[in-house]
């Protein structure tokens, strides 16, 4: 019963309370987090792509700045009329003579920055002057038919940029470049020829492969055909094994796509160059661009559990401060359910608990009340029980023993009416008399001797008795008319069956701190049977002697509690013995008396 | 006490939760060998399969190791490298076979020891080995006679100076060209001519044709070393773009050639390709995927007008 008091339930308050809270809190908890953590990644994610934004707009800024740088150079040299009359001037010896210093134009606009490949002059009749004194034309190369003379030419004024291309103008050498080209205006307004600046191409691998955008992201610029001009993975890319969304991406306005490639998000960041109709683009991984998104996983999901834990913890703590004082209630209700009245509830609580106690507590005093009045009540009746049987046994025996002194008086026997008269006077005036339950010994001795007597004159002969009694024992308390039913009982049933009579022997002696009285007689005896039902309460076929001994029996369990015995010995033809073995008790007011 | 159910039940959530975030991606990287016909290679058309095949490698994270023999005809040589090889147990082997009958056993005992071979270039005569990624010869032949009817519509007469008559690729590109021209029927094949791969002897070949057939109309090369003694021979006798000559393979020689209209059309590999296709067909190979058993590079064709256009350029001059 205890152990199951503590054990949860699976139907139990605290249970429900439990899974109730910690369904409500867990649902809050985690959709707060959740939420929380998407704000914050999409935060970080935001930042990063502004980041990533920012480093794209910096390097085509870069960029621009540098072409612009080149543009600048460009313009002063077209703008230098050595170089004008240079290219336009027929005569032979002038040009001659104008050449080397033309060429140390070249020659230091080149020198100034190690990434020009070369700088070059042709005129429209086809001549090339490069910078270099120690490059020479490649004959093969038609200048004149290429897109960036021609070009030039189509917008003078302006610088045209190209696309990466081979440059072949040199002998011998092929080179990647990136060509500026600005068509150089004679004295008439007449285009008279084109300079040509051609970019090392390696350049660009210097200016866009040292940004990093995470670990996997990468940069690369296309031109404003949509054309990768550089990307990290150049080879593969013209090899045509690898492909860039590079259409996509231009035509986006915002500047920013997402693409997914292989179940991974790729986003492109454009920035576009309006001074060289290039466009860097920043591809990075979103993913990735949150770098520590693992820490911030992690982060979230302790806050998480801990929020949870503690959720659960509180949970426990609200559920216990609610079922234990039901606990503890139950807990003396089952004290109460197994007989003990005395316990009262002392759970501290002022709340619907308190009053439950409260009315438990009025409730278990009001039983213990009532169970008090049921003990007093049923004292009562016991105790009227057996007055009633007492009045119940004197009309009987008093009518017989009334019929005898009649049947004597008749017979003219004056002494025995005489004397059976005063025994049943003497008899009388001992069940009546004080009318207290309990008496000394000595009393009931003589009041069974009165019995005695008269029933020996009724038998006459066939009725012997005698008394053995210790005068120590005479003062000793025993419950009125204890031995009279014994002595009936031995009568009826011992002397008075057999033929040849018999004798009764009253005997009474101290032995250590007990009291013995014996009833003996050596009538007719019992038989096993007999004798294992003679405490039996009703059997009433022979007479009221056996509720006699049923009576005695109960009256010494009221008197002495299971301290008082009552043995009954007996073998048929033999004789039967009953034995009263009782504690001893003395009067009190006597030893009240002696003692004070 | 007993741990209530939902405790328990938090617990394991939390758990799994833990356990999602803690999983992480990682494979240890292929280990993959490449057996080269020789390792002291100049050609620049190996540099760029080289290129191809670190490309690749790095791209695809690969644990890379390049061996192969003395010179590209120690055949004995590469065979005891493969041996090696196979004692070494990458994942997968690449082999640039310089024997397609001689390596076949020795291909059959990797295999057999586990190791999956693809071959690149030149192929083994062995049914066992997991791909081939290669151009196709007959089809790199086919594109030179159809470079020929580009130049020559109304037919000539034409001779083909080959490299070999014994490997693959000299007989396949001669078959390939022969089938076109054969088809077209309008010309007149004065023959076919091997030079063995040798430049002097291409030079000699090319002045003999001249002298005994000075009415030559085109001739078309199967490689580079045929195309440059071609070209060579032509310069020095002044026939520059009086015969239509059309070779093979990419070389700043042979560009040159071209912007000169000494050559009229070239047929180029894609060399890169190459290297980084079979790269990624041998990774494939070792995590066991299936591939195709053949892979074809693909070969393009290039001519003197074409030759500056955006992607052409790309191809014939390839970036560091």
């Amino acid at each position: 019963m205890r152990a199951n008091i503590r054990r949860p339930r699976a139907n139990s308050i605290s249970t429900t309370i439990l899974l109730a809270f910690t369904a409500l809190i867990l649902t809050v908890i985690l959709a707060t987090v959740f939420e929380s953590y998407r704000n914050t990644r999409a935060e970080l994610q935001n930042n990063a792509m502004d980041y990533t934004a920012q480093l794209v707009r910096q390097v085509n800024a870069d960029i621009e700045r540098y072409l612009d740088y080149i543009k600048d150079l460009s313009d002063f040299i077209v703008g230098n009329s050595l170089v004008t009359t240079y290219l336009s001037e027929d005569d032979l010896s002038v040009r001659e003579t104008e050449r080397d210093r033309v060429q140390q134009i070249l020659r230091d606009a080149a020198n100034i920055r190690s990434e020009i490949y070369t700088v070059a002059l042709v005129s429209s009749d086809g001549r090339v002057l490069f910078g270099s004194p120690t490059s020479s034309r490649n004959p093969n190369a038609d200048c004149l038919g290429a897109e960036w003379y021609r070009r030039a030419l189509a917008s003078p004024g302006r610088v045209f940029v190209s696309s990466s291309r081979v440059e072949n103008l040199i002998a011998g050498q092929y080179r990647w470049v990136i060509s500026f080209s600005k068509a150089v205006i004679g004295e008439g307004g007449t285009p008279v020829g084109v300079l040509l600046v051609d970019l090392k191409y390696d350049y660009l691998d210097e200016i866009c492969s040292n940004v990093q955008l995470g670990s996997r992201g990468y940069l690369f610029l296309a031109d404003s055909n949509g054309e990768v001009l550089w990307h990290p993975q150049q080879n593969l890319i013209y090899a045509g094994l690898k492909s860039e969304s590079v259409g996509g991406v231009l035509a986006e306005a915002k500047g920013r796509t997402t693409y997914t490639v292989r179940g991974e998000e790729k986003l492109y960041i454009a920035s576009r160059s309006e001074a060289t109709g290039w466009t860097t683009v920043g591809v990075a991984y979103p993913e990735e661009l949150l770098q520590n998104q693992g820490a911030l996983v992690r982060q979230y999901l302790i806050l998480g559990l801990i929020s949870v834990l503690s959720a659960f913890g509180v949970a426990i703590l609200i559920s216990r401060a609610i079922t234990n004082p039901l606990r503890k209630l139950t807990q003396t209700m089952n004290q109460v359910e197994q007989g003990d009245y005395t316990v009262r509830s002392t759970v501290r609580s002022n709340n619907e608990v308190g009053r439950l106690r409260d009315s438990f507590n009025h409730m278990i005093a009001n039983t213990q009340n009532l169970m008090a009045q049921i003990v007093h009540t049923e004292e009562q009746k016991r105790q009227s029980e057996w007055r009633l049987l007492q009045a119940q046994i004197k009309p009987h025996f008093l009518y017989n023993t009334l019929d005898s002194i009649i049947w004597m008086s008749h017979a003219g026997k004056n002494e025995e009416v005489v004397e059976m008269t005063s025994a049943l006077a003497q008899l009388l005036r001992n069940s009546i008399g004080s009318g207290r339950d309990i008496i000394p010994l000595e009393e009931e001795i003589a009041h069974v001797e009165s019995y005695l007597v008269i029933q020996k004159m009724r038998y006459r002969e066939t009725l012997h008795y005698e008394l053995d009694i210790d005068p120590q024992t005479k003062p000793c308390l025993i419950p009125r008319l204890v031995l009279q039913p014994l002595v009936e009982n031995a009568i009826y049933h011992g002397i008075k069956v057999k033929e040849t009579g018999g004798t009764i022997h009253i005997g009474a002696m101290l032995d250590d701190d007990r009291l013995l009285v014996t009833v003996e007689d050596d009538g007719a005896g019992m038989t096993p049977e007999q004798l294992a039902h003679i405490y039996d309460e009703k059997e009433s076929d022979e007479g009221s002697s056996k509720i006699g001994i049923y009576n005695v029996s109960e009256r010494l369990h009221i008197y002495f509690g299971e301290d008082a015995v009552l043995k009954y010995f007996s073998e048929p033809d033999k004789g039967t013995t009953a034995m009263l073995n009782l504690p001893i008790r003395l009067e009190e007011k006597e030893e009240n008396n002696e003692t004070t | 006490m007993r741990r209530p159910e939902p405790f328990r039940r938090l617990c394991a959530a939390a758990l799994f939760l833990l356990l999602l975030s803690g999983c992480a991606r990682t494979s240890a990287p292929p280990k993959i060998t490449l057996v080269l016909k020789t390792t002291v290679e100049t050609a620049e058309f190996w540099a760029q399969v080289m290129k191809g095949v670190h490309a690749a490698a790095d791209e695809l994270g690969v644990d890379l190791t390049v061996t192969g023999s003395s010179s590209e005809t120690a055949v004995d040589e590469q065979i005891g490298i493969v041996k090696d090889v196979i004692a070494d147990k990458p994942d997968a082997m690449i082999l640039v076979a310089s024997d397609c009958e001689r390596l076949a056993s020795v291909t059959d005992e990797a295999v057999a020891a586990g190791i999956p071979v693809v071959t690149m270039d030149s192929d083994v005569n062995s049914p066992r080995r997991a791909a081939y990624v290669a151009s196709d010869n007959k089809k790199i032949g086919r594109s030179l006679g159809e470079l020929l009817g580009q130049f020559l519509p109304n037919g000539g007469k034409v001779a083909i100076l080959t490299h070999s008559v014994t490997a693959s690729s000299g007989i396949d590109r001669t078959q390939g060209a022969r089938d076109v021209i054969g088809q077209a029927g309008k010309y007149d094949l004065l023959g076919v001519f091997n030079c063995e791969n040798d430049l002097d002897t291409a030079r000699a070949l090319t002045a003999d044709l001249l002298e005994k057939h000075p009415d030559v109309d085109a001739i078309l090369c199967t490689n580079e070393v045929c195309n440059i003694g071609v070209a060579r021979t032509l310069t020095q006798e002044g026939l520059c773009g009086r015969v239509t000559v059309i070779g093979c393979d990419n070389s700043w020689r042979q560009i040159q050639y071209l912007e000169q209209n000494t050559i009229q059309g070239i047929v180029i590999q894609r060399p890169f390709n190459m290297g980084y296709l079979a790269v990624e067909q041998a990774v494939k190979v070792a995590r066991g995927e299936e591939v195709d058993e053949f892979t074809e590079v693909g070969c393009v064709t290039i001519t003197r007008d074409n030759m500056y256009n955006s992607d052409n350029q790309k191809l014939l001059f390839p970036f560091n």
